[in-house]
């Protein structure tokens, strides 16, 4: 009885600092058509602010013969993701640049916007970054099927391998080739979540330790952001770069 | 046992796997270390292999830190 | 080589003339597919295609399940095929925007110099 009376208060005591709790989805307008909820959320508005900077950010800073620094920066963002394209794709990449810089500048907006205080991550969710992902894999599928038809199969199959190793190794290909969508989503995923976690969890020790011990967690805190914006834009930048690498599986299979 | 002792026993056993991570990503930086150190000048071609590396290495490990949280704070 | 001074402009002026003369000769080839929309036209057009396939496969997906009660299969059999019949459907008409776009013009040109950016072995002949 004691321990059950000690184990919910340690449970209240938790939820009241919960480090999850910034993970929660919040109807900001509910709407509800027939059965199905469609409501306004807390995600879909920082989704939209994030669209919003992105188009902000490609729209302004004008466009000089001389750049200014906002056209600067415009600029090579935009080399960053040709260069990658056309090194990784060729020529045959070029009507891929577009899906690809889109998808780098929304995650990598959508990553930054998350580290303002009282915001939302949209990619801390496993399901949006699912949905992006689970169509990278199959544009890449897609694409494959149709520029080769169905020789896109030999992809399994790697050249100038004995076909007792071909026995094993073609169901281990197949079975690593679903998995690809399920890394993308959750490497994203992982990365935002355990970061905002942890963030909090080192906030919470900072209001602990209180005036005398609170410096220490905060200077940790203070490192920590640091780091999350490395890894925003890092991680934008891989998933950007397991897209192209995916797609260039499909365009040019060089297996 | 309770279900709290359980899941802290849990959640600590969990981030026993982000030891890995570590493993993994001082082996990148070092031989990326050695290798600049041998070679400066390709050094800088290669510091953007460096820094995917480094993330893909990391994912991993955090996946160990994301099982740990769920297990601490969802169950 | 050219002559200088009035006789210069004289000769420029029949070079515009024969220009224009032949451009109206080669316009109406391509004047059939109603004139070239806007980029913003075009853009928000292929989006439509590829939005508007995946919504319909879900909202398919969805009503199969709620029909029949196997949540979450059929949706999650009919997103992936939507997103599939969405990238299709956006191939199919980026390559008909690029052939009313180009027409005959780049025959000729990709027959000759061949066709870099070509993603079937027809379009690499120039069909």
């Amino acid at each position: 009885m004691a321990t059950e009376a000690g184990a919910r208060a340690a449970g209240e005591a938790a939820a009241a600092l919960n480090p999850l709790e910034q993970f929660e989805i919040h109807r900001l307008l509910p709407i509800r058509i027939g059965n199905v909820d469609l409501s306004f959320t807390n995600s879909s508005l920082w989704m939209f602010i994030a669209i919003g900077v992105v188009a902000l950010f490609l729209l302004g800073g004008g466009a000089r013969l001389v750049p200014t620094r906002w056209q600067s920066a415009k600029e090579i963002i935009y080399e960053m993701m040709s260069s990658m394209t056309r090194d990784m794709l060729g020529e045959k990449g070029r009507p891929f640049f577009p899906f690809v810089f889109t998808l780098f500048m929304f995650i990598l907006t959508a990553n930054m916007l998350g580290l303002i205080p009282y915001s939302f991550t949209v990619t801390s969710h496993i399901i949006v970054t699912f949905a992006m992902a689970l169509f990278v894999f199959v544009l890449a599928t897609v694409v494959g099927f149709v520029k080769h038809g169905l020789g896109y199969l030999r992809l399994f199959s790697p050249s100038g391998v004995h076909w007792v190793m071909k026995i094993i190794l073609v169901p281990i290909e197949i079975i690593s080739y679903f998995t690809r969508p399920i890394s993308l989503s959750v490497r994203l995923f992982a990365n935002m979540m355990a970061g905002h976690t942890m963030l909090k969890v080192f906030a919470g020790f900072v209001i602990g330790l209180g005036l005398i011990g609170g410096w220490a967690p905060l200077a940790m805190m203070v490192a920590l952001t640091g780091l999350e914006v490395l890894v925003a834009a890092l991680q934008a930048y891989v998933f950007a770069m397991l897209t192209v690498i995916y797609l260039n599986d499909a365009i040019n299979m060089d297996h | 046992m309770e279900f709290e002792a359980a899941k802290l026993i849990g959640a600590g056993l969990a981030a026993i796997g982000i030891g890995g991570a570590g493993v993994g990503i001082g082996t990148i930086f070092g031989n990326y270390l050695a290798g600049a150190l041998r070679n400066p000048a390709a050094a800088a071609s290669q510091r953007g292999m460096l820094f995917i590396g480094f993330a893909l290495t990391e994912a991993t490990g955090l996946f160990a830190l994301l099982v740990a949280f769920m297990i601490l704070f969802k169950g | 080589m050219c002559p200088r001074g009035d006789t210069g402009k004289d000769d420029l002026e029949a070079l515009g003339e024969r220009i224009r003369v032949s451009r109206r000769r080669h316009e109406p080839a391509t004047a059939g597919r109603g004139g070239s929309a806007s980029p913003l036209g075009v853009a928000f057009r292929i989006m439509t295609e590829l939005v508007v396939a995946v919504m319909a496969a879900v909202l398919a997906g969805w009503g199969l399940d709620s029909y029949f009660g196997t949540w979450p299969w059929m949706l999650l059999l009919f997103t992936p095929l939507g997103m599939a019949a969405g990238v299709l459907n956006v191939l199919r008409a980026a390559r008909a925007l690029d052939d009313a776009d180009f027409g005959q013009d780049a025959a000729g040109d990709t027959a000759r110099h061949g066709n870099n950016a070509a993603w079937t072995k027809d379009d690499e002949k120039g069909r």
